[in-house]
């Protein structure tokens, strides 16, 4: 079963258009979603979260259309949306009666047991935490309220490796049930390396590929050397090439390079430079 | 709604009380001086500054996206600004009738400029509200000046018909601008919601 599915999502803005957008985020599972700023991660994000109206396509949030989710299920999909959401002027207390209106599954605490985990001190306004500390406040708040599903945008920006290895932490405690989703886009490749299933790479504004993390490591290598070399692999097997000051590198498919050919191990930094960067054969 | 109201009130906390404040210096300053409009004047503005000040702190900390994507709908969300204006609006507004305890003040014009201006409050916020909705609180700022410009402008033509006709067309002329202030709470709530509607976040 899918806890999110899209379907040909389309959303036409003046000087950007998401097109065709198809992934799907299957219950127990952590899907990665990755891209160059402005690929259109957020307008993806925000269209699963009913935040904008798209123009096209069918979103399916636990087996049923998105914009028709009540208000119980909606309570069921925790969200930490990039930039800080909760006001600025409240305390963790003030957002604690807040939230306890807000969601019927609201366990205080619960939020304030993440608010000490987290070091996150419960009488001092939001607008006096640092940008990391907001982050986990908003966090604290997503796995407060019985959440099934996590729409993470850029959860662990602006924090330093330390808490974002505590988040990740606190993420894989969170799918120890079966029939959750995380769902979460990050500029820090690494960081969904350890801890997805599933990878979705956009592109301006198109899925280049949705498939799962271990596929995708045991499909590509890097190929370097000179642009005859490159050339003599196929078209089929390169699907992109940089041209250095010593030659070529090549994102290589090891299938269709065949066995003979020495391959460096592709990251999904790499795969995702190549696709972005790289030109096509 | 009852989540967002309650985060609005916390959230303007500090001037609410500041508000509170004016109010009681207005209305001080109207009971000793005699002049109810220096009073009604004040109230006229209060449905409109709050939700105001609780959008633009919205607009800042990103509310809005945060609400929605927690199962508040578009409707809810319109509906706690118009829920915040009205619950300081109108407290503030029937406390003029208090004047009326004073025997000075027991006159038809004076209960006439307290249902004119109790229409015009009523008008600022229909007005101000889908305007903000629709353009933000930034560039609605403009707009709201020139409202409240005329606004007092029409007040003041509206007291000096009540002192010149008096009598039943007054009384006519200011239930009819309270009850179009009432009725376009309605209206200007289906507006704002439609705008909620279509607006991406």
């Amino acid at each position: 079963m899918n806890n999110v599915s899209v379907r040909h999502l389309t959303k036409k803005y003046k000087d950007f258009t998401l097109e065709d957008v198809s992934f799907d985020v299957p219950a127990g599972c952590v899907v990665g979603f990755i891209g160059e700023n402005g690929a259109g991660k957020s307008t993806t994000i925000k269209s699963i979260l009913g935040l904008v109206n798209p123009d096209g396509g069918k979103i399916q949030v636990f087996g049923k259309d998105a914009a028709a989710l009540s208000k119980k299920e909606k309570n069921a999909i925790g969200a930490v949306l990039g930039e800080n959401c909760l006001p600025e002027n409240l305390t963790l207390r003030d957002v604690s009666a807040v939230m306890r209106l807000i969601f019927a599954g609201w366990n205080e605490q619960s939020f304030f047991a993440y608010a000490e985990k987290f070091a996150l001190p419960e009488d001092k306004k939001i607008r006096n935490f640092s940008r990391g500390m907001q982050q986990k406040a908003a966090l604290a708040v997503a796995l407060s309220h019985g959440a099934e599903l996590l729409v993470l945008d850029e959860p662990t920006s602006g924090l330093d490796p330390v808490a974002r290895d505590e988040i990740l932490g606190f993420l894989y405690d969170f799918m120890q049930e079966e029939r959750r989703s995380v769902l979460i886009s990050s500029h820090i490749v690494t960081d969904l390396e350890k801890l997805c299933d599933y990878i979705v790479f956009i592109h301006g504004g198109k899925i280049v590929f949705a498939e799962e993390k271990d596929a995708l490591r045991e499909r590509y290598g890097i190929f370097r050397g000179s642009a005859e070399q490159v050339a003599a692999l196929g078209k089929d097997a390169v699907a992109a090439y940089i041209r250095g000051d010593f030659g070529m590198s090549a994102l290589v498919d090891r299938q269709k390079a065949g066995a003979g050919v020495a391959l460096d191990r592709a990251g999904l930094e790499d795969i995702m430079l190549y696709y972005a960067r790289g030109e096509r054969v | 709604m009852k989540g967002t109201l309650l985060k609005d009130l916390k959230n303007l906390k500090g001037q609410l009380l500041y508000y509170a404040f004016l109010v009681v210096v207005f209305f001080v300053v109207g009971a000793l001086s005699g002049n109810l409009y220096f009073y009604v004047g004040l109230s006229m503005f209060c449905g409109a500054v709050a939700p105001v000040s609780a959008i633009a702190y919205d607009e800042k900390d990103n509310w809005d996206k945060f609400a929605l994507a927690s199962g508040v709908s578009r409707k809810e969300l319109a509906a706690a600004r118009y829920l915040l204006g009205l619950l300081i609006f109108i407290p503030v507004w029937a406390l003029s009738f208090v004047f009326f305890a004073i025997p000075a003040f027991r006159t038809q014009e004076n209960l006439f400029a307290v249902l004119m201006f109790g229409g015009m409050g009523l008008i600022v916020t229909d007005v101000v509200l889908p305007l903000v909705f629709r353009i933000g609180v930034e560039k609605a700022r403009a707009v709201y000046l020139l409202v409240v410009l005329a606004v007092m402008l029409l007040s003041v033509g509206a007291a000096s018909f009540i002192e010149l006709i008096g009598g039943d067309p007054a009384f006519i002329g200011v239930c009819l601008l309270f009850a179009a202030g009432v009725a376009g709470v309605f209206v200007s709530f289906v507006v704002s919601v439609g705008i909620y509607k279509r607006k991406d976040f």
